[in-house]
């Protein structure tokens, strides 16, 4: 954990308070399902809570992997007025929370963002739960700039990631993995005849992705004629009774089967007969069915791709792991990025005031200097000599305050940098140890 | 002498370590990346400056001996590979291409050692023999890159069909642009060995003395080969799996052709 500041500081006379943030949270690698359950906030409690504990300036970002709340001042006392507000037992469930403050709360949001948290490296979805949960806290009114800035920062680090590595590359479901072996088979399968066999969930998951690959030629075929019809208005395809499933093959360049049949539908002599007609043009199956479709050694065919529920699963965990091959770089990533925003933090809350307070003091000693001389010379004169030294002293300033700023964003603003210039521009706030 | 010995020695050396570092590549999880065009690049200048070394310190045309026309078209493949590496961004053919670089420079350099001089006949020393010669090398490249795509199709088929899919199945592009880009070459490789084969007919019209059968039976063979390949792909039958065997097999009838018929063309001692 980093350095602990316990009470929120700096509240407004009007809405959220400020200071430094805390995180309190489980996740699917620290708490099992039950506890999750437990600590999961729907979107209703999520917007109560929020209302309930405006005062701590709150975030609540709550999804099926992970449960995370936000706030300010001490992570301990935030699980607590969490646990007292929604009149939840913490009791044993402690153990499964994880507790952060700062920098460590920081750095965890920034991971997630990356999707380097989530239960499939790289994963996008998170970034728009991050969104979701960020919107929430602004409708409640319950987030203020601090909270707002470190999530709009986190948002686009979960973007640079993607954009600068291959962590969100790569294939991680069923119907992109059957699209990819076929890729390998035919460069462009959405430009190859797809033949849809029986109505299973699964299938049509798998034929929804070819048809939003931009598959042209779509056909369907069931037993029940009905349950066809229904296919082909969903797919808006071709319905082909089953009766004329072997020419219905032969047709097509990649067949997608998940019928809920006990038995094979079709057997190798029958497949061999179909490859003979098709002149042995490659043919993909994906068996999707569970007992399969096609008896398995219709793979001995040459001209056959078969592939099943178990060959997807296995490139969908091929493609993880290529994905965790670029976890280094956006670890890199987040962690400049985290030192760019504790540096960013650094000049809001310590040397912003000081710039402030710098230019405070250049007015006043302007007006010093000038206020003797306001009787003495004309007023037009007394006007020019008062525009010439503001802008002598705004340019000299400027200077300072862009030189300043240019630290900032390389994430070159420490604490002993800000030591230093607190030390030079305001040394009386320095030795008091406040600030301007 | 010295420095034809090393660059022999140096240049199956340096194909083996590119050849290993595409594989590397190709094998690990991750980006999809080619080791850098400057390697490719410095290795196949170092080539084209061993051959022309070769020409001058020999003092003859380097393409005339059997090791000679496999080193040039080892470098030949790998030029024709660089630029539909670039062009058409292909990726995962790589190492592929340079293995089969790697192996014919291997028995290049293994069958012209020690480095000698050798007597080629005058008339080979005429522009008509080089344009004879680098025509049928072009010709012989193009076999050479489709025997390569063949190779990667059979592999691609071997993953696919065996449910392995690591990382060189999700590099390697798929079967039909492996299957299109074998047939391409084929074509282009023919039409090149076709001139090479009716500039060498003019060419041997002009040569005085009696000329030994093996380099037209060589030729011949490899011609027909193709011609019956490219003809056979008309079917789909005949297109993929076993238009990859063939050509494979096909590169092997010509390399051992080449380097087993004594000498190219017998140009050596009279």
């Amino acid at each position: 954990m980093d350095e602990k500041d316990t009470t929120p500081e700096r509240q407004g006379p009007e809405g959220p308070p400020e200071g430094p943030v805390s995180l309190v949270g489980l996740n699917h690698k620290t708490a099992p399902l039950p506890a999750r359950e437990r600590w999961s906030f729907p979107a209703e409690q999520a917007a109560a809570l929020l209302e309930a504990m405006r005062d701590r300036g709150l975030v609540v970002l709550s999804t099926c992997n992970r449960t995370e709340i936000y706030g300010l001042g001490d992570p301990g006392s935030l699980l607590e007025a969490v646990a007292a507000h929604t009149g939840r037992t913490i009791g044993p469930d402690r153990a499964f929370f994880y507790l952060f403050d700062e920098q460590g709360a920081v750095r965890h949001l920034f991971r997630v963002a990356a999707g380097l948290d989530s239960q499939i490296v790289g994963e996008a979805q998170i970034q728009g739960q991050i969104r979701a949960a960020l919107d929430m806290a602004q409708r409640a009114a319950s987030i203020g700039p601090e909270l707002r800035a470190l999530f709009e920062h986190a948002i686009r680090v979960g973007k640079r990631a993607r954009a600068e590595t291959k962590i969100g590359e790569g294939t991680i479901d069923a119907g992109h993995a059957g699209i990819l072996l076929a890729s390998k088979v035919y460069h462009h399968p959405a430009e190859h005849p797809v033949l849809l066999i029986g109505s299973g969930k699964v299938g049509r998951l798998a034929a929804r992705v070819f048809r939003d690959a931009g598959a042209k030629e779509f056909r369907v075929t069931s037993r029940t004629a009905e349950r066809a019809a229904a296919l082909a208005a969903e797919f808006g395809a071709e319905a082909r009774p089953f009766e004329e499933l072997d020419a219905a093959i032969a047709e097509a360049d990649i067949v997608i089967s998940s019928t809920a049949s006990p038995d094979p539908i079709v057997d190798h002599a029958r497949l061999n007969k179909i490859c003979h007609v098709r002149g042995q043009r490659p043919l993909v199956i994906i068996d999707l069915a569970i007992p399969r479709d096609f008896a398995p050694d219709v793979a001995r065919i040459p001209s056959v791709f078969l592939c099943n529920i178990d060959d997807l699963t296995a490139i969908v965990k091929e493609n993880v792991r290529g994905r965790e091959g670029e976890v280094p770089k956006v670890e890199r990533i987040v962690e400049e990025e985290a030192e760019k925003y504790a540096s960013l933090r650094r000049y809001r809350t310590d040397v912003e005031p000081l710039l402030e307070s710098l230019y405070r003091e250049s007015e006043a000693i302007q007006r010093a200097e000038l206020d003797p001389l306001r009787d003495r010379i004309d007023p037009e004169a007394f006007s020019r000599v008062e525009a010439a030294m503001r802008s002598v002293s705004r340019k000299l300033l400027f200077l300072q305050t862009e030189r300043v700023k240019a630290l900032r964003d390389g994430g070159g603003l420490g604490p002993d940098e800000a030591r230093i210039l607190r030390r030079i521009f305001h040394p009386q706030a320095e030795s008091d140890g406040g600030r301007p | 002498m010295l420095i034809l010995q090393l660059l022999n020695t140096f240049l199956p050396v340096a194909y083996a370590i590119l050849a290993f570092e595409y594989g590397r590549r190709l094998v690990r999880g991750g980006p999809d990346e080619n080791p850098p065009l400057a390697a490719v690049g410095a290795l196949a200048g170092v080539h084209l400056i061993a051959t022309a070394l070769r020409g001058f310190i020999l003092d003859h045309c380097p393409c005339v001996t059997g090791p000679e026309v496999v080193s040039l078209l080892a470098l030949s493949m790998v030029l024709v590979h660089v630029v539909l590496e670039r062009l058409a961004g292909l990726r995962g053919t790589g190492f592929f291409v340079i293995g089969i670089a790697f192996i014919l420079q291997f028995f290049a350099s293994a069958l012209s050692a020690p480095v000698q001089r050798v007597e080629v006949h005058e008339s080979f020393r005429g522009w008509q023999s080089a344009v004879h010669v680098h025509l049928a090398i072009l010709g012989y490249a193009g076999f050479g890159i489709a025997a390569a795509h063949g190779v990667v199709y059979l592999v691609l088929y071997g993953l696919i069909r065996g449910r392995n899919y690591g990382p060189v199945f999700q590099k390697l592009p798929s079967l039909d642009v492996l299957d299109r880009l074998l047939g391409a070459a084929i074509v282009v490789g023919l039409v090149f060995f076709t001139l090479g084969i009716i500039s060498g007919a003019l060419n041997v019209t002009r040569l005085e003395r009696a000329r030994p059968p093996w380099p037209a039976i060589t030729a011949g063979v490899t011609w027909i080969l193709f011609l019956a390949l490219l003809v056979l792909r008309r079917r789909p039958a005949w297109k993929g799996r076993r238009s990859a065997w063939l050509a494979v097999g096909g590169l092997a009838v010509v390399c051992v052709g080449l380097l087993l018929s004594e000498s190219l063309h017998r140009l050596v001692s009279g």
